[in-house]
């Protein structure tokens, strides 16, 4: 039975159409990973391709270690003696392109700086880096949870507002505890990854969900449902097929798509750095993170997104008849939010933490200060979400088996 | 083996489409007639358990077919009306998913498929895509389906709708075929597709079988009677208006009727035996079926 569903989806033009196309968004994602990492040579030119991945690579991996108090003060002076330059120093654009090419193997060091001796939490100056001296070398940790909290307690600020005392003291708390001096190292494979994930998983959402649209809603569309539902099974066993059918896809073709877009990526850009710190690339995230944990979080947590967005599809269509309405839902689900999250209203802000579309961009939210007082605790929003969601997915399960079994025939 | 139906009644929102439906079925093809929206597919649509009654029972063996749930439905073989199926499936693929479905083993089902494949006709086409059909082959892969579990309840829903004169009588011939050892019922709007295979009839009105018994029992108890004459003309028209008549032959002349009525219709209208168009025409006031039925 199971055999003939997944063929019912994938044998008709519109799911082969949708399976190329999540191929061709696959591909895609991994070309934009690659074409992101630039290099910039000697003569302040940008090149791209394996060659720039290459010394790149070889640039950073130069300063890989742990980023302690005596590495930062060698940093910063390196830092200084490259601003000092002529290069550095000239009107001339393509000058400081040199210059700026010279510092490549410092810069993910440099970008952190920005933030840590910046005047406010809330604020980033490209050049901050610059006006560091070797003796400020020891407040680069220190800064980041005294920038925090002074955002946070600022009683003028807006951060008044939005988090209660336990919540306060909950995101102190992680910025306070997060494992210090980082271990650094050349990332930019598991930086791009990531950071391209959000359209990968996306995509997937969207066409997986649109090929769930048609599991039940096709069976009237065909009109092949007198006959379905007057069967031995029609009504019991040939129904788990289709949830099966559903289940069975999502997780093939997801895991298929983010697995070789990971591969693949990692592959070209490099392994290295799985090991380091997620707070490298995004200073503020109050999650204790590893860029390996941080991706086995977001593809795991899209995972769940995709088969939450798939199920819901198929029980609005076992609910609706209707195919097409139901392939709406995935969008849905994913503007809708942005939509509320331009209303500018706080609660449904904060609200917003706990829709579903957060797990398709598990990365992208780290740096977001989601989190709720549960009342015996306080988590982070991507703490709740793959427990919250695992259990809002298994509870369509029996919900849309009912609907479609019990659906009268007109 | 025996299907009890017991007032049976079905409303939509008002209208009655089965109306205190009382019959029972043993083996042996019966014949459900009736003009379009007589409650042919209403009926038959609650005998496979896809709608439920308003009021009534239907029972199997004495037991309520809905309560039996899966054991009626394995005994039970379909085909609706508007007959649908999955457009990028081959006649195999199709069937075999059908006999999945129907719960048979993979080995037996495998096999089920080949007979029935035979038996229709559609061999030589299994390989076929389903939207590939054509309509008559569709509706063979459609008794092919409704047959695979080997029914103890065929119910076949206009199956000769839309077919050509050929395979109507090919079709005919195949439900006669596939008629043993079970109760087959079919409904259709063509007299001739049930005068001679089906052992009892139902004519259905207006929801209600108003009158049923074998051909020869309902022509004999027809109430009205039978006629032929000769009319010129320039009177058929006021014939075809005022009075039932279920054939007209034109002559040099003007034209014969074939006429249904209690009275005599004109003084040289000789008295003929009734066939079942005719007592079709005399319950339903129109011609059973369409102009090339007539084979
Ligand atoms: N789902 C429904 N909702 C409302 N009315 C319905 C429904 N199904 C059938 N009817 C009505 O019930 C009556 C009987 O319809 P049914 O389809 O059973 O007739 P039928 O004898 O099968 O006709 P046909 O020869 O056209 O197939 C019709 O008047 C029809 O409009
Ligand atoms: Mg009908």
């Amino acid at each position: 039975m199971l055999r003939f569903e997944l063929k019912k989806i994938l044998g008709s033009a519109g799911g082969k159409i949708a399976a190329l196309l999540l191929a061709a968004a696959v591909a895609l994602s991994c070309w934009m990973c690659v074409s992101d990492v630039c290099w910039v040579n000697d003569q302040g030119d940008e090149e791209i391709g394996f060659a720039a991945i290459s010394k790149l690579r070889s640039a950073q991996k130069q300063w890989a270690g742990v980023l302690d108090t005596p590495r930062l003060e060698e940093i910063i002076r390196e830092n200084q003696r490259l601003c000092a330059t002529p290069e550095a120093q000239s009107k001339d654009y393509n000058q400081n392109d040199i210059a700026y090419g010279w510092k490549q193997g410092i810069r993910p060091v440099l970008n952190m700086m920005n933030y840590a001796y910046s005047r406010g939490f809330q604020e980033y100056d490209w050049y901050c880096n610059e006006s560091v001296t070797p003796n400020q070398a020891g407040d680069f940790y220190p800064n980041r949870t005294k920038l925090m909290k002074a955002w946070l307690l600022d009683e003028t600020g807006s951060a008044q507002y939005l988090f209660n005392e336990n919540e306060k003291n909950y995101l102190i708390e992680q910025y306070e505890t997060l494992e210090t001096p980082f271990y650094i190292d050349y990332t930019q494979g598991w930086e791009e990854l990531l950071y391209n994930s959000p359209f990968v998983i996306m995509m997937a959402a969207l066409i997986l969900g649109y090929m769930s649209s048609g599991i039940f809603a096709n069976e009237y569309r065909w009109r092949a449902d007198p006959v379905f539902f007057s069967t031995r099974h029609g009504r019991d066993k040939a129904v788990w097929a289709k949830i099966g059918a559903g289940f069975w896809m999502v997780t093939v073709l997801y895991w298929a798509s983010v697995l070789i877009y990971s591969l693949v990526t990692l592959g070209l850009l490099g392994f290295d750095g799985g090991q380091c710190p997620v707070q490298i690339a995004l200073w503020k995230s109050f999650y204790h993170l590893k860029f390996w944990q941080a991706w086995v979080l977001t593809v795991v947590g899209g995972y769940i997104g995709c088969l939450f967005f798939a199920f819901l599809t198929m029980w609005v269509s076992a609910k609706t008849r209707s195919a097409v309405f139901a392939s709406t839902v995935p969008f849905l689900l994913m503007f809708v939010p942005n939509f509320l999250d331009n209303l500018n209203n706080d609660t449904i802000s904060r609200l917003l933490g706990l829709f579903p579309d957060m797990l398709l961009q598990i990365y992208q939210k780290l740096r977001y200060f989601y989190v709720y007082d549960l009342g015996f605790c306080v988590k982070g929003a991507l703490d709740i979400l793959p427990a919250l969601y695992i259990v809002l997915t298994a509870a369509l399960v029996p919900l849309m088996y009912c609907q479609f079994r019990k659906r009268p025939i007109k | 083996m025996e299907l009890t139906i017991t007032n049976l009644t079905k409303e939509f929102s008002g209208t009655r489409a089965v109306d205190s439906v009382n019959e029972t079925l043993t083996r042996g093809v019966y014949g459900l007639l009736g003009v379009n929206g007589a409650g042919k597919t209403t009926l038959m649509r609650m005998l496979t358990t896809l709608l439920h009654p308003s009021s009534g029972s239907i029972t199997w063996d004495g037991e309520d077919i809905f309560a039996m749930e899966g054991r009626f439905r394995s005994i039970l073989g379909y085909l609706p009306q508007e007959f649908g199926f999955y457009p990028n499936f081959t006649v195999e693929e199709y069937l075999q998913y059908i006999a999945s479905i129907k719960g048979l083993r993979p080995a037996v089902a495998k096999q089920r498929v080949k007979e029935l494949l035979h038996q229709v006709g559609l061999s030589k086409a299994r390989s076929k895509k389903m939207k590939n059909l054509s309509g008559g082959m569709k509706r063979r892969a459609g008794i092919a389906q409704a047959m695979l579990n080997d029914p103890k309840l065929l119910i076949l829903d206009e199956p000769t709708a839309g077919l050509d004169p050929n395979e109507r009588i090919r079709f005919r011939n195949l439900i006669s075929e596939l008629a043993e050892d079970r109760i087959v019922l079919l409904s259709t709007h063509i007299v001739s597709d049930v005068e001679y295979i089906a052992g009892k009839i139902f004519l259905m009105k207006d929801g209600r079988i108003a009158v049923s018994g074998t051909a020869p029992e309902l022509t004999a108890a027809m109430p009205e009677r039978v006629w032929v004459c000769q009319v010129s003309k320039a009177r058929i028209d006021a014939y075809l208006k005022a009075l039932k008549v279920s054939n007209v032959k034109t002559t040099p002349e003007g034209a014969e009727l074939r006429i249904v009525s209690a009275e005599q219709p004109t003084d040289d209208a000789v008295q003929v035996v009734p066939t079942l168009e005719d007592v079709f025409l005399c319950y339903f006031g129109q011609r059973g079926g369409e102009a090339d039925a007539a084979v």
